[in-house]
């Protein structure tokens, strides 16, 4: 199979007049996308890009990032995206687990980091309109064929970096547009952050055939989005559930409103059945994809199609082209229809491996079989349930946060003594990130400056919604944290917060 | 005519910056960009205004212009009074 940047140039060759990403202020035809990921690729060069390294794209949904992406492929360069919210700390850390060479970020990110950017090893940054020499660099080389890492949220607490080959996205991707079937008059309102394997997935599916990606940068508005989808006659909406919740809440979210509308897909977390029926409710004539993945499998492993959603209402599909699924038991061996297990699956789209962290691969490759960590089973005619997930991760608003994360930074302050995180639910996002601490005898530090303390060493997506004093933290006999009791405590204190607020 | 920059900041920093930092906020500071608003904390913000001032704010209100800065708040308070917007 190809490589991801041929793919994009044969398109761009193809359709050089079709648009390729369009914002509020800029229109990039595929000819135009060649041209700046063209110029984007030999200023990289000049400052001395190398084939096999890491370079760091710190930036939003944005003309620049599709052409900074294209522009490192093009180079032999690996991609290692950050979401724009991150904090400088957290961006640091991953400049230094994957030994980047360079950094592609805005001006003003430059101008406010500049000093940390300089002590971070890096061999050069690259602005919009310069480039920056910074050191001499780790020139190491990445494995041969790797074109992106992408981080996710490591149970451990550290994120571990997923390694995709060229031939794992170019796999993925052709294995979704063998369902979506999209074509160059397709259009998207890139809502969901490229950075992360769903929006990842996104942008490449409509890079691959030379449809539209609808840049808005005011996603938190939903009046905005729905200008936007209205104003580029948008023909497709990929969300997490929250997103549709979210856009649910305007009058305007109806086929009435957005004729053009005419699919919808759903991934990054279960989509309940009641927001489901609403979104259908509200556009008769759309389809509606319900899809089930995970970053180490590149993207997307399952798909229900349409015609199935009622008659397998609260299933995940079947896998997509080119994927096998399995049900594996406790022993790794697997069980037949109508038995729960882990869901296992193989295929071209399987991960390379964690990013120096092969411990952590081993137990998740086995065999050629990626271990999902979720629970599920399969019906008679091969259609997935999931019925749990084995990671502890919290899943808020399309967002993978990880509780240990949040669990170390409180525990940096001097006077909690225990703390512990989980998920509780939230009518808008899914899931939200609650903590409950416990302080060291006579310490008063307040629940508000903990909340501050996160706030200033997390991007928000990872931030505690709230925090409660607890007299102990629930553990098993080992002293690991009983994430679940912990949830319905801490589930229960939020409640009555939010009945009884505040003043 | 009041003043509603005094009401709002304090909800903004009591509510999204917990209290600290406060006096490094400027009025024209982009909430969006700062990353001290989610979702949920808009929806917080309109309702605050609504609750606060009685005004009613539309689907189509709920937009940058209107909510993305202390100043811009203000204005949008003031005219939805039916004040002159100072």
């Amino acid at each position: 199979m190809g490589k991801v940047n041929h793919a994009i140039c044969r398109t761009i060759e193809k359709w050089p007049e079709q648009l390729a990403v369009v914002g509020a202020d800029l229109r990039w035809t595929y000819a135009q996308l060649g041209y700046e990921s063209g110029l984007l690729e030999e200023r990289l060069r000049e400052a001395g890009s190398k084939k096999g390294e890491r370079a760091i794209l710190w930036l939003k949904n944005s003309h620049l990032y599709v052409a900074a992406y294209v522009a490192v492929l093009g180079l032999e360069g690996v991609v290692v995206a950050v979401h724009s919210e991150s904090m400088i700390s957290e961006v640091l850390k991953t400049i230094a687990h994957v030994k980047a060479a360079c950094i592609i970020t805005t001006s003003a990110k430059w101008e406010k980091h500049e000093e940390a950017f300089r002590k971070s090893g890096l061999k050069f940054a690259l602005l919009p309109n310069s480039s920056v020499s910074l050191g001499s660099g780790d020139s190491e080389r990445a494995p041969e064929g790797l074109a992106q890492i992408l981080y996710t949220s490591g149970t451990t607490g550290s994120p571990k970096g997923v390694m995709l080959s060229h031939e794992n996205l170019a796999a993925n991707v052709q294995s979704i547009l063998a369902r979506l079937a999209l074509t160059p008059s397709d259009a998207i309102v890139a809502v969901l952050p490229f950075v992360f394997s769903y929006g990842n997935s996104v942008l490449l599916t409509h890079l691959f055939v030379g449809a539209k990606i609808i840049i808005e940068e005011n996603l938190l508005y939903a009046h905005c989005v729905l200008q936007s989808m209205k104003k580029e006659t948008a023909t497709g909406f990929s969300g997490v559930a929250s997103n549709y919740a979210f856009l649910l809440r305007e009058s305007g979210f109806q086929s009435a409103k957005l004729p053009s509308l005419k699919y919808m897909t759903s991934a990054g977390g279960p989509m309940p059945q009641a927001l489901l029926a609403r979104v259908r409710g509200a556009f008769p004539k759309a389809s509606f994809h319900v899809m089930y993945g995970q970053t180490e499998a590149t993207a997307r492993i399952t798909m229900l199609c349409p015609e199935e959603l009622d008659r397998k209402s609260g299933s995940a599909g079947r896998p997509v082209p080119g994927i096998s699924l399995k049900i594996m038991n406790e022993e790794g061996k697997p069980v037949p229809p109508g038995t729960r297990g882990e869901i296992a699956v193989a295929g071209n789209n399987n991960m390379q491996g964690y990013w120096r962290d092969e411990e952590a691969t081993a137990a998740k490759l086995k065999d050629g079989w990626l271990f999902t960590g979720d629970l599920g089973f399969v019906d008679e005619e091969g259609f997935l349930f999931i019925t749990g997930r084995q990671s502890e991760m919290i899943k808020t608003g399309g967002f993978r946060v990880s509780p240990e994360e949040i669990e170390e930074l409180l525990l940096e302050q001097e006077d909690v003594l225990e703390a512990g995180v989980a998920g509780v639910p939230d009518d808008l996002l899914g899931e939200v990130a609650v903590a409950g601490v416990v302080l060291k005898p006579g310490r008063a530090i307040s629940n508000r400056s903990l909340i501050a303390y996160c706030t200033s060493h997390l991007a928000p997506f990872k931030r505690p919604k709230a925090i409660y004093r607890l007299s102990r933290i629930p553990r098993s006999p080992n002293g690991k944290i009983l994430r679940r009791t912990l949830g319905e405590e801490l589930s229960a204190l939020h409640q009555q917060m939010i009945q009884k607020p505040e003043g | 005519m009041p003043s509603y920059e005094p009401e709002v900041r304090e909800f903004i920093v009591n509510n999204f910056l917990f209290g600290e930092g406060g006096s490094e906020l400027s009025s024209y500071d982009s909430l969006l960009e700062k990353g001290l608003i989610d979702s949920t904390g808009i929806l917080e913000l309109v309702e605050f205004v609504q609750k606060k001032y009685g005004i009613r704010i539309e689907d189509h209100e709920i937009v940058p212009a209107n909510l993305d800065s202390i100043d811009k708040l203000v204005r949008f308070i003031q005219q939805k009074k039916g004040e002159a917007v100072g």
